[in-house]
């Protein structure tokens, strides 16, 4: 399981960092009085580099692990197909949708009803089936959306996002 | 300037209500497991904002010192660290707890959080003037050394898996170049957006970092959540006689000298401080033996080491502004919202408020173990509350912090962000404090270095012996990282070969 980790982990680095390394073409360096001989490209360039090197010799020892327990037969006990894989990790995965519609909804939407409506999916996600309180967790979500716009917005005069409804 | 701090706490009511208040929060978050010191600075930050300096931070340090000490509570009585600095806590904690010795094992960790605090603290006032005076004559040369060194310990000390380490440190090093160049203020991986023309701000990393993280962690794990049952614990005095008290202050001092040793350390923190301490004295102990039967020499070591690491993390953050841990990472977002900049000249420009700093921590430590010993009942209670409810809140405080920062929904998608980018590599088994780390420095060395490029034309290096050691300092720790990793691979291929 480690070596297919490192494998994948390695891949990801290096497509990231391939991009990385092409973007570092866009720099345009500083000629004028003042410039140092290493230029702004230079240390983008030298980390692009080493995480390539880097992200090679993760995906050799993922490599070399993955043909090693092939050689000994290793078999791998708890490996889950994707679609269990999906199941298993579909609270983090909704956690997360839920966390990126919220920012996305906030300043068209408004604070309050964005947050009380978060506070409500995240604090049912956040809790197994068979103890969920959806009126519990409605009344905490708009008690503390208010609460939380009271203390910052008028107490602590941090502005928050108004949306169409203005608050 | 020592009269001044201390006059700018003690004659203020509302500091000194923060501070209290500030050390309830922090126990609460490092007794309830899954909520850490780090969590509580990361959400109570914005509340910081309209405060003045002196109170801003004194309140995070307070949350700093009662995070650290919380953790405690957990570790004894449910086994579970409420912190990663208390997992060393529950060897002999929880052992004490089941032969019916909980409130003598609760006892012996809050007096113990305070000595250790309170050494760590000490030797904070005096060690990081005596830092910062010497720093004060790092130039270019010394700094980009110096940087390199505190990045090469965290890869080599914070995981087991160095590539990954280096990788991760790397990563943050890539995050820094975005925004405008240092020196020349080129655009680099801007793309034409605006907001990023300053880069990714320290906040919404570490927020996404340290707080989506814990919370998406608890989220893969909620159909598996284990209900505890919690003792009722009330501690009567101390808990433990005076006899058993002087027994230990050799144990006491050999672990704060630990704490403070790895404080001073980038990178590694309590987590590790703990467990070593708790090593150090098993192993130099007349009765190793006993050790994790239920003694109180485990927690003494335990509970005194990480909490002296608070002082010594807090030493070359002020000094050089190089953080010593997660934590102390957060509170250097902190300083720097309140507008102080950390480094060698801190003293000079803002040494009443550093001073003052020093007395609110000291303030604070007391504060948390009166709390503690009296109002332990309470805390106890604090294990029972639901924490889908709390961390559900604890987003959304990241997401208010964020965005209160700079006002910009741009940081808000920052900790978004962060957070998934956070959580995938710790799946795929990378630690994120080489990348905070290198996030930290990747500036610092790039600036140095290209000054270095400027100035080696007329300056030598070996004129500068510092540059010198901290060259050799970093070519050690990564050769001897290097070694162990080969000796470790020899081994594992000869005992193959064996068994074959």
């Amino acid at each position: 399981m480690n070596s297919k980790k490192d494998i994948l982990s390695g891949l990801v680095f290096a497509i990231g960092d391939s991009f990385y390394l092409y973007f570092c073409k866009d720099i345009v360096p500083f000629t004028g009085k003042g410039t140092t001989p290493l230029t702004n490209q230079f240390m983008p360039l030298l980390w692009g580099s080493l995480m390539m090197v880097l992200s090679l010799t993760l995906i050799l020892r993922g490599v070399c692990q993955l043909r090693k327990d092939a050689g000994e037969q290793k078999r791998e006990s708890s490996e889950l197909s994707p679609t269990r894989r999906i199941v298993e990790y579909r609270e983090v995965i909704l956690s997360f949708f839920v966390l990126f519609m919220y920012i996305f909804l906030l300043e068209k939407i408004g604070f309050i009803i964005m947050t009380a409506l978060f506070l409500v999916a995240e604090i049912n996600l956040l809790t197994p089936k068979e103890k969920r309180n959806y009126i519990l967790s409605l009344a905490v979500g708009i008690g503390v959306s208010i609460l939380l716009y009271c203390i910052f917005n008028k107490a602590l005069h941090i502005l928050l996002p108004t949306g169409i409804f203005g608050f | 300037m020592i009269q001044e701090g201390f006059l700018t706490v003690f004659s203020d009511p509302l500091t000194l209500i923060f501070i209290a208040l500030g050390t309830i929060i922090g126990i609460i978050f490092g007794a309830i497991p899954g909520l850490t010191a780090t969590m509580a600075i990361v959400i109570f930050l914005p509340f910081t904002y309209p405060m003045l300096a002196t109170q801003g931070i004194s309140t995070l340090t307070a949350l700093y010192i009662g995070g650290i000490s919380g953790g405690l509570i957990s570790a004894i009585l449910l086994n579970i660290p409420g912190t990663p600095s208390s997992v060393a806590t529950c060897f002999d904690g929880r052992p004490m707890a089941q032969k019916g010795q909980g409130a003598k094992a609760l006892g012996v960790a809050v007096v113990f959080s305070f000595i250790g605090t309170f050494i760590g603290i000490m030797c904070l006032m005096v060690l990081a003037p005596l830092l910062a005076s010497v720093a004060i004559k790092f130039g270019p040369f010394e700094y980009c050394a110096l940087s390199v060194f505190a990045l090469s310990l965290v890869v080599t000390l914070a995981g087991k898996d160095m590539i990954k380490g280096l990788m991760s440190a790397v990563l943050g090093c890539m995050i820094a170049t975005v925004g405008l160049a240092p020196l020349d203020s080129k655009p680099r991986f801007t793309f034409g957006n605006f907001n990023l023309n300053t880069g990714f701000k320290l906040l919404p990393v570490l927020i996404g970092i340290f707080a989506i993280t814990e919370v998406m962690n608890y989220a893969s794990e909620v159909n598996k959540q284990k209900k505890f049952e919690v003792d009722e614990v009330e501690i009567k005095g101390f808990g433990f006689t005076f006899q058993e008290f002087t027994g230990q202050i050799k144990n006491a001092f050999v672990s704060a000298m630990v704490g403070l040793g790895i404080g001073i350390l980038p990178g590694i923190g309590g987590s590790v401080s703990n467990v070593l301490s708790y090593t150090v004295s098993k192993n130099t102990s007349k009765h190793p033996e006993k050790y994790g039967t239920g003694i109180i020499d485990g927690i003494v070591a335990s509970e005194t080491a990480n909490n002296a690491t608070i002082g010594g993390a807090m030493i070359p953050l002020l000094a050089l502004g190089i953080p010593g841990d997660g934590t102390s990472a957060m509170l250097m977002g902190g300083f720097l919202i309140h507008g102080i900049s950390v480094g060698p000249l801190i003293f000079e420009k803002s040494g009443s408020i550093v001073y003052g700093i020093f007395f609110a921590m000291l303030l604070s430590a007391f504060l948390m173990a009166v709390f503690m010993l009296l109002g332990m009942k309470w805390f106890i209670k604090i294990l029972k509350v639901p924490k889908n409810y709390l961390l559900s809140i604890v987003v959304t405080l990241c997401v208010i912090g964020a965005i209160g920062d700079s006002n910009l929904l741009f940081d808000a998608w920052g900790v978004f962000g962060f957070g998934l980018m956070a959580y995938l590599m710790n799946k795929a088994g990378f630690s994120m404090t080489p990348l905070i780390l290198g996030f930290l420095l990747g500036e610092t060395v790039e600036v140095n270095l290209r000054r270095v490029s400027q100035l080696i034309s007329t300056t030598s290096p070996f004129s500068r012996p510092l540059f010198l050691v901290f060259t050799l300092a970093t070519i050690s720790v990564l050769g001897y990282s290097v070694y162990g990793a080969l000796s470790r691979h020899i081994t594992i291929k000869s005992k193959e070969k064996r068994e074959k």
